[in-house]
């Protein structure tokens, strides 16, 4: 059983790095007319190449040009395709532009463009209210991130373990953690504890909860970095000598966890979209308080929530630049480990401009 | 142990929502993540920036506020459906957004000079698309599909606050009428635990069965 569980994990390992690494590879398509720059592309892009170019698919994919068969699926129109290709272009926005015309109208019929309806959010004390309601998101967030990802750590490594002892039990409660749905432990620990005479604030009957699937997800992220590494870095650290913990400590992890920065950060998104279950049980963050003004407001909700999601859409874009910023970063810090060319991890190779 | 025993009908009733609630959404995800995707990689700049907008806007949005705006917008749009139904398209809207760009990526993986060589053989571009990309691509998405698959049976759960009972309603609502938080909650959690397995074993058999040994 724990076999082919570790293979498919593998599997699995394997498939999300791929599909990460092509969502996020930023290389321009060559172009035949030009050979210089597509033999200098090329040169840099070992076997390996996309993982240094990790994760988090982040806005930044909108302007970028796309990679492989689909950035040249269609080839460059003659006069006649710029013509069908603008034909085209102004009916699909006419019909975009109809679509959202006929749900204004909609919106608009049931009172819900009145500017009686929108003019709260104008109020300096409302606004007020709706940021402190950030600030406590925001501190739900990043305590669960901060206990979540050490000790999803720590499980991923456990899982990662040579004994079976340990990997097998880790596995199964990584396993069971990913496969609960969050709501449903937030409703254990809302509902199930208090009658078994556990009862917490709200902030941790929200956190907790959080962090036992960010545990779960965090564990899987650092295991698959690891599995993603290729092989010849440990066994090199145990041809010279190295012990499993001194391989892992000083060789895997280092270049597992700058791999796997743009990936955590996207967990920390995902936290975040999570801390809105405080709707549940009640702790004031941006979703419960959303609702509270809603019904102050007399029926409202829509426009709160407009606003609840705008703030989360700028929240969660910082944090996708935050991203981007540190993926640049670690490409450009000199490695630890200066591996001989093209047969080594590309992790941390230094951009050539 | 008994309470689970009583009311055994009710919780497979819920959980019976809940994987209709699954299915149902994930196919509706697929058919509109999918022709996002195909919008993402069109010729048109109009239809890849709204499928790009579309895609932005969602994946930042947390899945509680799309579900609740949903079941809260639809009928101010004139749309009265019922509660289930509000919740699938809620949650449908929100897969749809990743199911989209795993197709992108999924094409993006597929190395340019097959549609070189299928252009040099001269399929237009549809064929191209239907014969040579698209088989392809869709290997390389079996696995990332198959998470969505397990993340939209988890995101059922989010459909008992808009007050839809599916699985985790029905044990909140027995928990609070008959407070046996352990009996209930483990019967959940194996339940929830085969729904996952099981999305799980399928991707990896068809995975297996789909690749191409090289």
């Amino acid at each position: 059983m724990s076999g082919t569980a570790r293979q498919g994990a593998g599997e699995a390992a394997r498939s999300t790095e791929e599909s990460t690494a092509a969502m996020t590879q930023t290389r321009p398509r060559p172009q035949p007319a030009d050979p210089a720059p597509t033999a200098l592309d090329a040169a840099p892009s070992g076997r390996n190449a996309p993982a240094r170019r990790a994760p988090r698919p982040g806005p930044r994919a909108g302007r970028r040009p796309l990679g492989g068969a689909a950035g040249v699926l269609f080839e460059p129109p003659g006069a006649r395709g710029r013509r069908q290709r603008r034909l085209g272009s102004v009916a699909a926005a006419a019909l975009i532009a109809a679509f959202a015309a006929v749900v204004m109208l909609q919106l608009g019929r049931h009172g819900q463009l009145d500017w009686a309806r929108w003019q709260p959010l104008t109020q300096a004390s409302i606004q007020r209210f709706l940021f402190s309601a950030l600030g406590d998101t925001l501190l739900a967030g990043v305590v669960s991130i901060a206990i979540g990802l050490p000790l999803g750590a720590v499980m991923g490594l456990l899982r990662l373990s040579r004994r079976r002892l340990v990997s097998v039990p880790a596995g199964a409660v990584v396993e069971l953690l990913r496969s609960l749905p969050l709501l449903f432990v937030v409703y254990f620990f809302l509902l199930g504890l208090p009658s078994l005479g556990l009862r917490m604030p709200p902030f941790w009957q929200l956190v907790i909860p959080i962090v036992l699937h960010g545990v779960g997800n965090f564990a899987e992220i650092f295991r698959a970095g690891v599995l993603a590494l290729p092989r010849g870095q440990s066994e090199a650290g145990y041809a010279i000598g190295l012990r499993h913990g001194q391989v892992m400590r000083l060789i895997v992890l280092p270049q597992a966890v700058r791999a796997l920065l743009p990936t955590i950060i996207g967990q920390a998104v995902r936290a975040l979209k999570d801390t809105t279950l405080g709707y549940v049980v009640s702790y004031p963050e941006l979703m419960h308080q959303g609702n509270v003004l809603g019904s102050f407001l007399e029926n409202d909700f829509l426009q709160v929530y407009f606003e609840v999601a705008v703030i989360f859409i700028a929240l969660n874009w910082l944090l996708s630049k935050l991203a981007e910023w540190v993926e640049t970063r670690t490409g450009r810090t000199p490695r630890p480990v200066r591996p001989r060319p093209n047969t080594a991890p590309q992790i941390g190779v230094p951009k050539t401009n | 142990m008994n309470v689970v025993a009583d009311h055994f009908g009710e919780i497979l009733t819920g959980f019976g929502r809940t994987v209709l609630l699954t299915l149902v959404s994930f196919a509706a995800a697929l058919v509109l993540g999918g022709l996002l995707g195909l919008c993402r990689v069109a010729p048109l700049g109009v239809l890849r920036s709204l499928a790009a907008c579309y895609v932005h806007t969602v994946r930042n949005l947390p899945l509680l506020l799309v579900v609740v705006v949903t079941v809260f917008v639809l009928p101010q749009l004139g749309l009265t459906l019922s509660l289930n139904t509000s919740v699938t398209v809620g949650l449908a809207a929100y897969i749809a957004s990743y199911v989209c760009e795993i197709l992108r990526s999924g094409m993006e993986t597929v190395p340019a000079g097959q549609v070189e060589a299928a252009r040099a053989v001269g399929l237009t571009t549809f064929q191209c698309l239907r014969l040579v990309v698209l088989p392809q691509a869709l290997r390389s998405m079996v696995q990332p599909l198959g998470n969505m698959f397990i993340a939209t049976a988890l995101g059922t759960a989010v459909g008992s606050v808009a007050g839809v009972n599916e699985l985790s309603g029905v044990i909140r609502q027995l928990n609070v009428q008959y407070v046996e938080p352990l009996a209930l909650f483990a019967s959940a959690t194996v339940l929830y635990v085969a729904l996952t397995l099981a999305g799980g074993l399928i991707t990896g058999r068809l995975e297996r069965r789909l690749r191409i040994h090289r």
